[in-house]
């Protein structure tokens, strides 16, 4: 196994032969990231081999609404949205997936999910799942399909 | 997957020729261009939400469901406690 350091903020790591396999991902990473970072649009970890990028996630802030419909609304007392974050990217290279680095990879978002927590309160960690496959990775991790959208996933985080 | 559904679109004689070249130039059928192009661009804006949407007795539910501490505090320790490749 390489030997990889741990994950750190995007900085000016290599990230220009990133391969995930997915290409929105492998291109987000490589056009989008670094501009997201320097507008506190999210905020981009990535794991490196030497200097060179292997893996990343980005994690932003989130909210779920409660979409009543006007008539509704008289009847029913109005509700707060629920304050989250999104695990809004995460993707390993081609040549080091199947190593555990993914999963690792959302345990360390989930560890800062729960210092942001403190920080300012958060309910729920979301991830919105693009297929099946990333479905099954979540919810073997222990996410759960939210009620009414089986492809957006939660981690709750009240304890 | 099977391809089971139709998309059909309208479009100028001036865009159809635009696509046309662009996906000759990568040796793609105009539909295949189109599709993968349009694909890309769902990836990404789905990619970009940060609102998500619920029926209100989906997010009751929800909310229900996020003050059980024990079952939220379970799943949690068993995320930490996932091995991690690199020194923690």
């Amino acid at each position: 196994m390489a030997r990889l350091g741990r994950p750190e903020p995007l900085r000016d790591q290599e990230c220009s032969g990133f391969s995930s396999g997915n290409s929105a991902l492998d291109a987000w990473l490589k056009k989008s990231a670094n501009k997201a970072q320097k507008l506190n649009t999210a905020k981009v970890y990535v794991v490196s081999d030497e200097n060179k990028v292997v893996g990343y996630y980005a994690i932003a802030s989130a909210s779920i609404v409660r979409d009543a419909l006007p008539t509704k609304v008289q009847s029913e007392l109005p509700r707060h949205p629920v304050p989250g974050l999104l695990l809004a990217r995460l993707a390993v290279d081609s040549n080091y997936q199947n190593q555990g680095i993914g999963r690792a990879l959302v345990r360390d978002a989930v560890s800062k999910a729960l210092s942001i927590q403190q920080l300012v309160g958060a309910a729920v960690l979301l991830v919105h799942s693009k297929d099946e496959e990333a479905n099954r990775f979540y919810v073997s991790l222990g996410f759960e399909p939210s009620p009414g959208d089986r492809h957006l996933l939660c981690l709750y985080l009240n304890t | 997957m099977a391809k089971n559904e139709r998309l059909d679109l309208r479009v100028t004689s001036d865009q159809k020729r635009l696509l046309q070249q662009a996906a000759n130039l990568k040796g793609e059928t105009v539909s295949d261009f189109v599709l993968s192009s349009a694909m890309a661009s769902a990836d990404e804006a789905l990619l970009d939400q940060r609102v998500f949407l619920l029926e209100p007795e989906a997010f009751d539910q929800l909310v229900t469901r996020s003050e059980d501490v024990v079952k939220n505090k379970a799943a949690i320790d068993k995320i930490l406690a996932i091995k991690t490749p690199w020194q923690d």
